[in-house]
């Protein structure tokens, strides 16, 4: 008999002695048991603590999307990586998006670095390629699907909150964004127009 | 107890769909990672129960392929997909659920249930044993669609731990679809663990050991019945000649290919006598599985048919099961009474007594209602009628209670 089987036996006589033990016990807590109440008790509940969805240095792709015109220069890319301070950090555990099927007329910068210059839409090199492998680092960009199912998401809750009635197109223009700084000056946080990780926290939308 | 499955008005239905029932509220927060895999939009049955609200209005321009209007009885103008509107039970589908729907039939079916403890991946109708007490009896037909099915279901799941079942029919009939979902729940799920119904007589055969292996689930259990220690009484239930030897064969080659185990005993006239003697026998020649479940049966199916030849009152086995179950326990194999009122059971069984029976076909019978128990009692299949009903069902006192509780301490 392995040794894990005999201290299974122990155990079990030990067991098997308890009630003996515990008989008193056991008769004194028969009325309590009875008369329990064995529905959950509110004070029973976890404590619950605030959600805040993304985490203050959650990966968000989707910050430096503003609006449509952001996209003719290459310059508006730049430094919307909450805690990055400019430049290009390395996302933690990205995982790359499928690859994406156009759908929305959203356009890809016309100039810009060599890799992406000339597609229309985000090619695969740029987004899928491991950021470690590459030598210039090259920021990481939604596909246009998942972009255009954020700025829905966004829309739904603009308009939840009563900031947005426009058409849920999942496009950033001029109403969403008007409406997303409307409800970012009511909440208190930069003014910027953009879906930058503390105003979808706000929204209670977790970034994809 | 609520069914899986109702009737709805099913408007522009193109071909047989899966969707994932949504709330607005979740798809604001969540986006389509409220499903485990890989899913669009168009995989979306989007729940408005105000419909004629302007915020649900606005929403119809969402590309989602279907409505779910629990509320209305018509359904909306402006919307090109699918909508289900008008149920008979309007409560049977809830957001995060995923339903199943075909052309020409107003039946919307419930694959998976958001917190339902019995969800399940049905493989096929399809057998190759005919056990007397068989709940759900085998139908021979061509049911392969069945896998393609469960893929998918699997990718619109919720990400999260619960167990998931895998049943039918027989379900290593499908052997390499079988495979697929394994790899695929290992890949897609992996948080939830597998519980997969299958008799083992397939896995007789020795190549199992290294598809197995390589797949390395890391949470499947195989729960594989065994009804008697000999041949003659095995094969007799399940009305198949050889499948003794192929299940014991099957039993010990998933033991080769470190799979978990678990031992399902359906407790019956033919089973029960010899209880203590199947104990001493899986103790013996198989103590490498991981539980073993003394199962009260199911009245469904072939089990109506053979009542005279099945039916024992369990008050007349509580002996014998008394004997099984202390056997295994005390020589370290866990072991779960399932399916049993907690009335009929001994109150020294009661540590391996267990809440087993799935929520969608569970119920409590008038007898139960000033029972004290009836919270920790495991009550009645559905299908219960008298005939098969216990003459040791009572409502249990406060002081019984004690009875039954000193024995958990």
């Amino acid at each position: 008999m392995k040794l894990i089987s005999r201290w299974k036996l122990l155990i079990g006589q030990a067991v098997a002695m308890l009630p003996a033990v515990a008989t008193s016990m056991a008769h004194a807590n028969q009325a309590a048991l009875a008369g329990v109440d064995w529905t959950p008790q509110t004070t029973d509940e976890p404590l619950v603590f605030k959600n805040t969805l993304n985490s203050v240095d959650a990966v968000n792709i989707y910050a430096a999307h503003r609006s449509h015109s952001s996209h003719r220069s290459h310059s508006s890319h730049r430094s919307h990586y909450s805690g990055s301070g400019g430049g290009y950090s390395a996302p933690r555990a990205y995982t790359p998006p499928p690859a994406p099927t156009p759908r929305t007329t959203y356009n890809a910068p016309s100039s810009s670095t060599p890799s992406d210059s000339s597609s229309s839409n985000l090619s695969g090199s740029t987004r899928n390629s491991a950021p470690s492998t590459q030598t210039s680092p090259q920021r990481v960009r939604p596909a246009n699907e998942e972009l255009s199912l954020l700025i829905m998401r966004v829309q739904m809750a603009l308009m939840v909150k009563k900031y947005y009635t426009g058409s849920i197109d999942g496009l950033m223009g001029n109403g969403t964004r008007g409406a997303l700084m409307a409800f970012q000056m009511d909440s208190g946080l930069p003014v910027n127009g953009k879906m930058d990780t503390q105003t979808l926290n706000a929204l209670g939308v977790a970034i994809p | 107890m609520l069914r899986l499955d109702t009737q709805f008005d099913i408007h522009n239905l193109p071909c047989t769909r899966l969707f994932k029932v949504i709330a607005p509220s979740e798809l604001i927060e969540k986006g389509t990672a409220v499903c485990a895999g890989d899913a669009s939009l168009s995989d979306f049955a989007l729940w408005l129960d105000e419909p004629e609200s302007d915020y649900s209005k606005q929403l119809l321009a969402l590309p989602v392929d279907c409505l779910l209007l629990p509320t209305s009885d018509t359904a909306i103008e402006g919307f090109d997909g699918t909508q289900l509107v008008n149920p008979n039970d309007s409560t049977i589908v809830q957001p995060g659920d995923v339903i199943v729907v075909s052309p020409g039939s107003r039946v919307v079916r419930v694959l998976y249930r958001r917190g339902s403890n019995s969800n399940l991946l049905f493989m096929t109708d399809r057998c190759n044993s005919l056990c007397l007490m068989c709940s759900q009896p085998p139908k021979d037909i061509d049911d392969l669609w069945h896998v393609e099915e469960n893929l998918r279901l699997i990718d619109l799941m919720d990400p999260g731990e619960e167990q998931i079942g895998i049943s039918g029919g027989e379900p290593t009939l499908y052997r390499e679809g079988l495979l697929e979902i394994i790899a695929k729940a290992k890949q897609i799920i992996p948080e939830k663990p597998l519980h997969l119904l299958s008799n083992g007589r397939l896995q007789s055969d020795p190549t199992w050991i290294a598809d197995l292996k390589a797949v390395a689930h890391p949470q499947l259990t195989w729960g594989i019945p065994l009804y008697a220690d000999n041949a003659d009484d095995h094969d007799h239930v399940v009305q198949a000649p050889g499948a003794f030897s192929e299940t014991l064969h099957g039993l010990y080659n998933l033991a080769r290919a470190n799979q978990r185990i678990e031992i399902r005993v359906v407790l019956s006239k033919l089973t029960a006598p010899r209880l203590p003697e199947l104990a001493h026998f899986i103790f013996r020649n198989m103590p490498f599985v991981q539980h073993i479940a003394l199962m009260g049966i199911e009245n469904m199916g072939l089990a109506k048919k053979h009542y005279d030849e099945l039916w024992i009152d369990p008050l007349d086995y509580q002996n014998e099961l008394n004997q099984a179950a202390y056997f295994l326990d005390v020589r370290g194999l866990p072991v779960s009474v399932y399916n049993l009122p907690l009335c009929v059971l001994e109150p020294s069984l009661y540590p391996f007594y267990r809440q087993s029976i799935s929520d969608w076909k569970n119920l409590f019978i008038e007898a139960c209602q000033d029972c004290a128990v009836v919270t920790q009692c495991a009550g009645f299949f559905k299908s219960h009628s008298s005939r098969w009903q216990s003459r040791g069902i009572h409502p249990i006192t406060a002081t019984e209670l004690g009875t039954y509780a000193r024995r958990a301490l």
